[in-house]
């Protein structure tokens, strides 16, 4: 098998599974993180797929987590350095969901709650 | 600019790593010939996930948090098992080596150039779609000027400096130091990245036991400070570590090193008992 032919295998199970994973959401929550607060533009969102953006605008490098109520992770963008915006898509159900940003990725951070109805 | 240098370096070290041990395994058996191989299994990785990262920053399409954490646990247990592979292919390669240095491109050496650059295109890919995500967001943010761009490149070109030097370090030694060493890293680096697969597939909650932490010293040691980031960077430490990532790591790391540094069986010795301590095979000899 030449190095092309066997490249292309998992080349195309990638190709595959990172265009399944992308997806679309009508509902757009946008978080900003400074160094003091977590706050975002929404309080409420309806259950199904909501797309979390995060901006970071605090001086460290940044991360957010979304919990549920139980205190399960749901969603987590990572590595987010001042200044950058990165998203992510969440199926979220009805119930309170903790949106929270450690600047530094250190320590508790600052929370805002999401608040998710059936309608 | 410091902030998106060391995330650069964190991110393509590991990679980089990978590959410089692999490109110095084929230049010292011999199979220089077969490099491109490894470098279309780079380029590849790398435009693959570029373009990947840049559909997810630029489109409103963004990824399912636990589809992406399901899709980079399994990518890096992928790698691990690809790079434990390729260490005891090595491991056996050098042994023939050894005992005919003139006959070396054969079959056997072709073979493990498509598993080599398989492997580069795996390791640099497993890597290359959080580096993307990380880094088209950086591109995208006008207003905080060229210098957080300018650290992100200069970060993952000082990854690039580390394999180069870790290269050029390594071919200097000789055949049977050169394969102990590099098998010794490849094994402590996938160790690594087999606790950090399990790790995505608790977040991804497919695998329990995210909260159990066997310790948390994410209060003291922070992955944005330069130690942070080198020992997130060439062993996945995480400061988090759950009771399920150490096991897996331990059980990985600590038997694989037994097999792969075990006495070489040689045709003319008689095989060596399995329940033989290794302290009498060696005074036997």
């Amino acid at each position: 098998m030449n190095p092309r032919r066997a490249l292309s295998i998992p080349l195309l199970i990638l190709s595959i599974m990172v265009v399944g994973c992308a997806q679309k959401s009508d509902q757009i929550v946008a978080v900003t993180g400074t160094d003091k607060a977590c706050t975002a533009d929404v309080a409420r969102a309806t259950a199904g797929k909501v797309t979390i953006t995060f901006t970071n605008t605090a001086s460290e490098v940044s991360e957010i987590y979304i919990f549920d109520k139980d205190g399960q992770i749901v969603g987590e963008i990572e590595d987010v350095t001042t200044g950058t915006t990165r998203s992510l898509t969440a199926d979220l159900k009805t119930g309170d969901y903790e949106l929270r940003c450690k600047p530094g990725m250190i320590g508790d951070g600052f929370s805002t709650t999401l608040s998710v109805s059936a309608t | 600019m410091l902030q998106t240098l060391l995330t650069g370096l964190r991110e393509g070290l590991e990679a980089s790593l990978v590959v410089s041990i692999l490109i110095a395994y084929l230049v010292k058996s011999g199979a220089r010939d077969r490099l491109p191989a490894v470098w279309i299994g780079v380029t590849a990785a790398v435009l693959l996930s570029l373009a990947f990262g840049a559909v997810l920053t630029f489109t409103s399409n963004s990824m399912a948090f636990r589809a992406q954490e399901a899709f980079g646990g399994t990518l890096s247990i992928v790698a691990v098992g690809f790079v434990t592979w390729m260490v005891f292919w090595m491991r056996s390669q050098s042994h023939r080596l050894k005992g005919d240095l003139h006959h070396r491109m054969d079959d056997a050496v072709a073979m493990g150039a498509t598993a080599v650059a398989v492997t580069a295109f795996i390791s640099v890919g497993r890597e290359g779609l959080e580096t993307a995500l990380f880094l088209w967001p950086t591109f995208q943010a006008t207003g905080s000027g060229v210098g957080p761009v300018a650290g992100a490149l200069l970060g993952l070109a000082a990854a690039v400096v580390i394999g180069w030097l870790f290269y050029r370090g390594s071919v200097r030694l000789n055949l049977a130091k050169f394969f102990r060493y590099t098998g010794v890293a490849l094994i402590v680096i996938a160790a690594g990245v087999l606790a950090y697969g399990v790790h995505d597939l608790q977040e991804a909650d497919l695998v329990p036991g995210l909260h159990a932490l066997a310790w948390d010293v994410s209060s003291s040691v922070s992955t944005t400070s330069w130690y942070g980031t080198v020992l997130k960077g060439v062993f996945n430490f995480n400061p988090k570590t759950s009771w399920l990532e150490l096991a897996v790591y331990l059980c990985f790391v600590v038997p694989t090193m037994i097999l792969f540094l075990r006495p070489v069986r040689r045709p003319t010795t008689p095989p060596i008992a399995a329940d033989t301590p290794m302290v009498e095979t060696q005074g036997a000899r």
